[in-house]
């Protein structure tokens, strides 16, 4: 029985030799990885984050944040105007993320289909893939008496004002409710691909490793060679001098959004310019309402209740779903843009604040291109994102039925993360109409991002990257728009259908 | 077409060395030094001093809750630039270096102090004339010094006790797990009804 190797055990350059690489360990590269090696594909695995178990989960926000995300939990759009969560870590962005498991819309389906041309993903291809994924994860719905008080705001307001509002499922087993899916589950109850389907790959003898980051991929004609690699430092988080060649038959990008169209871009790859193009991030906005009850938003099941009214808004315009995050005081802290005494009033209240977050649904509308990857000096990826008047207006009414669903739900006092901080009463929400939004008028953030290397442009129906015959791309970048849910178990389903056409290429 | 937040950044120091250099000395004005608790491993003495000045307003200390300098704020901030990639942290540093000067400050914020020598008021004028600055990279600028202090200082127990915050100890629950293989399960046998 073989476990994960680290990049510290690994002292001097060294040559593998595998029929399928695959660049990453997360939502896509865990489950293909699991399925290729099931079939008896000889896989590696190679992850730039470090392997981390229950046992150093200690639930410190400062030490996970800097050790299991996207630069150190600091990585933002190139203006700073939106900050992006990413997982980086043996199991991805699945090691932290909040659980929230939805199959890919039928609606969206049939937009991909329609406007993308991918009349291959159908549910009917898709349902047993999700079938299988749901088994293995323990995707099961949260039952309602457990929903915490925070996610509680959504179904209260909401039924209400008769909105649709529901539970959410979510991948855990054994589950302790403790709130803390974002810094590393401690008791091992989320079903992350750490737990599940990495242990999968590594029974059917793959080799996954840790602290290795893929500089390109290596390829001549129209086949790729393998991929050339460095070891990190897991402690200085810098390369250690040892370099990493992987020869394979066929190589796969499952690096996620952002850094795997930046590999890519690395490896002289840039389909036709498509490359990077077309990337989607939920744009993220809040709203803070203050409780005469203790709401506690640090603790319990961190995501378990959805509002999803107002996720098609027609035609014309951009929808967005509305949730509720955790709070612990660091990622609470970081929302406002308050500083001083007004920042420690604010935190001050956060046993009592319920804060609500509407997500838009970016990418659907034919004038809305989302965003655009290119590389920074250093081969890093940068996220260029502007807020267009389209997104402008969704943030506004977002902010206003947000405000409807506190006051509903029987806030007090309501807040939000505009630069000069708002604070008003119930019956103040109307100035919320009045006010600017977009990039730096407030806090704006994301934690799904997607596309970047979409199915039907960069990528074929098969994963196939279109200028090369042994390239693939497997993971969050595939998505060829948001989805208006979570993106984990739509990645899930994907990379289960995937394993078969890249079987057949080794 | 405007110019980069890296280009404003460096621009903007040059042009203070170039005026001091001509006689405006007001670029040239000593910065008040804060001593590190534990060696620097990202930012220079002066911008760690700038970054502790800055940590101190942004996180004072109020009612029961300590300073960001009592929880070592900065320390952990440059700790944590120097994990980050090394761009990064040089253009943390530079912004450090360009709110410090006091020539700068003279032309964006009508002082005529530096940063660290500019009186509690002062200092949190800049901050507020950064937050909402219609010059697109200060605002940028604010975000970067809010955020990477006010996140070290709320994510510390020192401080987030007084919010009524425990943090659960799961003690022996999250059982130290190796990352290894599970063995994929038998397959049944399922014998043939005669």
């Amino acid at each position: 029985m073989s476990g994960v190797v680290t990049g510290a055990s690994i002292t001097q350059d060294v040559t593998l030799v595998c029929d399928v690489v695959i660049v990453g360990s997360g939502a896509g590269g865990a489950v293909l990885a699991a399925g290729l090696a099931a079939r008896g594909v000889d896989v590696i695995v190679l992850e730039a984050g470090g392997a981390y178990t229950s046992a150093d989960f200690d639930l410190d926000e400062g030490k996970a944040y800097a050790a299991m995300y996207q630069d150190c939990g600091t990585q933002s759009t190139d203006d700073l105007s939106i900050a992006l969560l990413q997982g980086r870590s043996l199991g991805g962005s699945t090691t932290i993320n909040w659980t929230t498991c939805y199959r890919t819309p039928a609606r969206i389906l049939a937009h991909w289909q329609k406007t993308h041309g991918l009349d291959q993903l159908t549910a009917e291809v898709l349902n047993p893939h999700w079938d299988a994924v749901e088994e293995r994860l323990h995707i099961t719905e949260w039952p309602e008496a457990m929903v915490n008080a925070n996610n509680e705001t959504i179904l209260r307001g909401g039924r209400k004002l008769g909105w649709d509002v529901h539970t959410l499922k979510r991948n855990v087993n054994g589950c302790a409710n403790s709130g803390y899916c974002g810094v590393g589950c401690p008791v091992n109850g989320k079903q992350a691909m750490h737990r599940t389907y990495i242990p999968d790959a590594l029974a059917h003898g793959a080799g996954v490793y840790a602290d290795i980051s893929v500089e390109r991929i290596t390829w001549s004609g129209r086949r790729a060679t393998g991929v050339d690699a460095v070891v990190l430092d897991r402690a200085t988080n810098k390369p250690t001098g040892v370099k990493v060649r992987v020869d394979a038959k066929v190589v796969v990008s499952s690096a996620g959004a952002l850094h795997g169209p930046a590999l890519l871009l690395r490896s002289g790859l840039d389909g036709e310019g498509h490359v990077g193009k077309r990337t989607f991030i939920h744009p993220v906005c809040a709203v803070t309402g203050e409780y005469a009850h203790s709401i506690k938003p640090w603790s319990g099941a961190p995501q378990s209740a959805a509002c999803h009214e107002f996720v098609d808004r027609g035609p014309d315009k951009i929808g967005f779903f509305i949730e509720a995050p955790p709070m612990q005081p660091m990622l609470g802290a970081t929302g406002p843009k308050a500083f001083g005494t007004d920042m420690a009033m604010f935190m001050g209240q956060l046993e009592h604040a319920s804060t609500l977050i509407a997500l838009a649904v970016d990418g659907i509308h034919p004038e809305d291109p989302g965003g655009t990857v290119t590389l920074r000096p250093d081969g890093r990826p940068k996220l260029h994102y502007p807020t267009r008047p389209l997104l402008v207006e969704a943030l506004r009414e977002a902010h206003l039925r947000m405000a409807e669903l506190h006051v509903a739900a029987g806030a007090t006092r309501l807040t939000t993360l505009h630069a000069e901080p708002i604070a008003m009463m119930p019956d103040e929400i109307g100035r919320l109409a009045d006010l600017p939004y977009g990039a730096h008028e407030h806090t704006m953030f994301s934690a799904h991002l997607m596309g970047g290397c979409g199915l039907g442009t960069v990528i074929d129906q098969e994963h196939r990257y279109k200028g090369l015959d042994n390239v693939f791309v497997v993971d969050g970048s595939a998505l060829p728009t948001a989805l208006g849910v979570n993106p984990s178990q739509t990645i899930y389903g994907l990379a289960s259908r995937a394993v078969e056409s890249i079987s057949n290429a080794v | 077409m405007a110019p980069s937040r890296r280009t404003f950044l460096k621009y903007g120091l040059a042009g203070t060395a170039l005026l001091a250099a001509g006689g405006v000395g007001l670029g040239l004005r000593p910065t008040t030094y804060r001593e590190p608790r534990t060696p620097l491993k990202a930012l220079t003495p002066r911008q760690f001093s700038v970054l502790a000045a800055v940590a101190d307003r942004i996180s004072p200390a109020h009612g029961d809750l300590p300073s960001a300098w009592e929880v070592e704020v900065p320390e952990k901030v440059d700790a944590l630039l120097a994990r980050k990639a090394p761009a990064d942290a040089e253009e943390f540093g530079l912004v450090l270096d360009l709110l410090e000067n006091a020539l700068v400050g003279l032309v964006l914020d009508q002082r005529f102090t530096t940063f660290t020598g500019s009186s509690p008021e002062v200092q949190d004028a800049v901050l507020r004339g950064m937050r909402t600055s219609s010059l697109a990279t200060r605002r940028t600028m604010f975000t970067a010094l809010r955020g990477l202090c006010s996140a070290s200082y709320w994510s510390d127990l020192r401080v987030s006790q007084h919010l009524g915050y425990v943090r659960p100890n799961y003690g022996n629950v999250g059982v130290p797990a190796p990352i290894e293989a599970t063995p994929p399960a038998e397959p049944e046998t399922v014998e043939e009804a005669p």
